[in-house]
């Protein structure tokens, strides 16, 4: 089969996606249904892969053919629900400065053009890196192989070394992806991963367009893409960048439930915040810290509950699984977070916060960083303190998270952060990054509007926007 | 006052953004633009034995190859390594050979195996009886285990 099949596999995916989006009404009409294309297809992508991670515990694999024929009944019913339910469009008015959509369609077709120059790479690149080939490449390519989980490879101790509590998402999809080639290609496997990133642009377009006037948006989402860390880590198949791409998204939905309570937005983030649990360990610390922040800042508790099982819920089979068979994370065990354990080695936290730190700060990452902090400060004073609250809890509660795992290890403090720190920061850097453009929009569209009743310079929209410009206390209902 | 750092604040986020795509956009496309080139004209071997060369330098990547062409369908193996236990590089072969051999599976213990793989050692100090002894490499040698009853 080779590439055609990678590429009808990616086709699957988003005629699952399509259909999904159909069946929950979460496009009005086809202009809609277009602009969530990415979206679809990171769902499709997303619904998939959890399945098949899912039926990777009980030793059933999912085929391409099967896949189809799901996907393809899922898209006929759901573009019929769609298309019983066609509002008419409303055009997006809000203030914009002359030549936006220019800018904002230049960085999307910029950003296109780096994922494409960073394809063809992506389609000769071998595994080369260890983790990527040691942990996720052999996971890959043992559930290919041996079709599920019940077997030496995901149960014995000679197997120990290829870190066997991971969760399955990021092989379970690997594994589909093989199958879909007709064998083990190494090399072409990449543009799935390839495909995430399309999958992120595309989502994080549609589910922040509506709030994040084009020009800012565009030239984030770009910001992000070209930021070091973010397409070389993903093309060494660590896990660390589609855990961040699956953070960033929930969160990204979380963010726009708490300003406009839309249930699909709640919807949206277990999904994406479900795959970051089934994707690494530290995704469960990421989405829970996200789930938190929520809670706290919400004025609607009880759906953000209902959330949180739903999210946490699909990783249960597996923590059962890896109970059962007695697997344990060499890098930390229950009992390390015991208050006696971790009494014993409090000279750990000053390196692990400090090392930590300094791998956010000065670690190249573009400008991300900083774009997030000013963000949060655009966000308080365009009077949007909730959200920005939102971000910032989020953000200390997940770094503080991951200070007590390195704090509670057992492993040698020194070469466990130099061997993981640079990566497990990815979700912070990129989920504040994603964040970023939601939280300094409000900023843009007021400093906008105000710009433009003072001297006129801007495009002579003067049709009410949807979303006031105007300083609010309150997000959301301004 | 507030107007003003909200413009301040909206302005600083732009140019942040400016700022990062300009630093990072061109390192980025040479870096693929590279990367295609260091990678378009490896055949299929080279790179799957890549990993191997790249993390074992000091092990000839085709042993991997020779450990693969002994096994038959179905067959689980185990590694007898001659090594001594202080060298990294024993566990590090082995890593890979659980990656590179995959779907045969490896077994802690010789007599379990169909196969041994015996790296720089020899299968007669296994106490385990073997036939089909082939010196196959000048650093590996493969036997198949016979078991009782086979």
């Amino acid at each position: 089969m080779g590439l055609s099949g990678l590429l009808l596999l990616n086709v699957t995916f988003l005629a699952l996606g399509v259909g999904v989006i159909g069946l929950f009404r979460a496009a009005g009409n086809w202009a809609d249904l277009v602009a969530k294309l990415g979206l679809a297809y990171l769902a499709g992508v997303c619904i998939a892969a959890l399945a098949a991670a899912e039926l990777a515990i009980v030793n059933v694999s999912i085929e391409p053919a099967a896949l189809a024929l799901v996907a393809a009944s899922v898209l006929v019913a759901g573009l019929v629900r769609f298309a019983r339910g066609l509002a008419p469009a409303a055009p997006l008015q809000e203030a914009r400065l002359w030549g936006s959509r220019v800018i904002g369609v230049a960085a999307l077709l910029q950003t296109g053009l780096l994922l494409g120059v960073a394809g063809t790479a992506f389609a000769v690149r071998p595994f080369w890196e260890w983790d990527g080939w040691a942990i996720w490449g052999f996971r890959a390519r043992a559930l290919y192989a041996l079709g599920g989980v019940s077997n030496p490879a995901f149960e014995s101790h000679v197997y120990a070394h290829h870190m066997q509590d991971y969760p399955l998402f990021l092989p379970a999809l690997e594994a589909t992806a093989f199958r879909a080639l007709g064998g083990v290609d190494e090399r072409l496997v990449h543009l799935q991963l390839l495909g995430l990133a399309v999958g992120f642009v595309g989502a994080l377009w549609a589910l922040l367009r509506p709030r994040v006037p084009m020009e800012l948006l565009g030239l984030s989402i770009l910001a992000l893409v070209a930021a070091p860390g973010m397409l070389d880590t993903l093309a060494a198949n660590y896990a660390d960048v589609p855990l961040a791409i699956f953070v960033a998204l929930g969160l990204v939905a979380l963010a726009r439930w708490l300003l406009d309570s839309e249930p699909r937005m709640l919807g949206w983030a277990v999904l994406f915040l479900a795959c970051g649990t089934l994707t690494k360990n530290e995704g469960a610390l990421f989405a829970g810290a996200g789930l938190v922040a929520a809670f706290l800042v919400a004025s609607r508790r009880k759906p953000l509950l209902i959330a949180a099982v739903a999210t946490f819920l699909p990783l249960v089979p597996w923590r059962v699984f890896v109970a059962l068979h007695h697997i344990h994370d060499p890098a930390l065990r229950p009992r390390d977070l015991r208050p006696g354990a971790l009494a014993q080695h409090t000279d750990r936290i000053g390196p692990a916060a400090s090392r930590l730190l300094r791998e956010l700060v000065f670690t190249q990452h573009g400008l991300l960083v900083p774009m997030t902090l000013v963000a949060l400060f655009a966000a308080i004073t365009a009077g949007r303190k909730r959200i920005a609250l939102f971000a910032l809890t989020w953000l200390s509660v997940s770094f503080a998270g991951l200070v007590v795992v390195y704090w509670a290890s057992r492993l040698p403090l020194d070469w466990y952060l130099a061997t993981s720190a640079p990566r497990i920061v990815l979700s912070l850097v990129i989920g504040g990054a994603a964040l970023a453009p939601l939280l300094a929009g409000d900023a843009w569209k007021q400093s906008l509007a105000e710009l433009r009743a003072q001297k006129g310079l801007y495009t002579s929209t003067s049709i009410p926007t949807p979303i006031s410009t105007a300083p609010s206390n309150s997000d959301g209902s301004a | 006052m507030l107007r003003a750092a909200r413009l301040v604040a909206a302005l600083g986020f732009l140019v942040l953004c400016l700022a990062s795509i300009v630093r990072t956009i061109m390192p980025t496309a040479i870096l693929w633009h590279s990367e295609r080139i260091r990678f378009e004209r490896a055949t299929a071997r080279q790179s799957r034995l890549y990993a191997a060369l790249i993390s074992l330098p000091t092990v000839d990547s085709f042993t991997f190859e020779h450990m693969r062409a002994a096994l038959r369908p179905g067959d689980t193996y185990a590694i007898q390594m001659g090594l001594p236990r202080e060298a990294a590089a024993g566990s590090w072969i082995e890593t890979f050979a659980r990656y590179y051999l995959l779907p045969h599976l490896m077994v802690a213990r010789a007599r379990d195996a169909d196969v041994v793989l015996s790296f720089h050692a020899t299968p007669r100090s296994l106490g385990v009886r073997v036939t089909d002894v082939r010196h196959v490499a000048h650093d590996l040698v493969v036997s198949r285990v016979v078991h009782d009853g086979t």
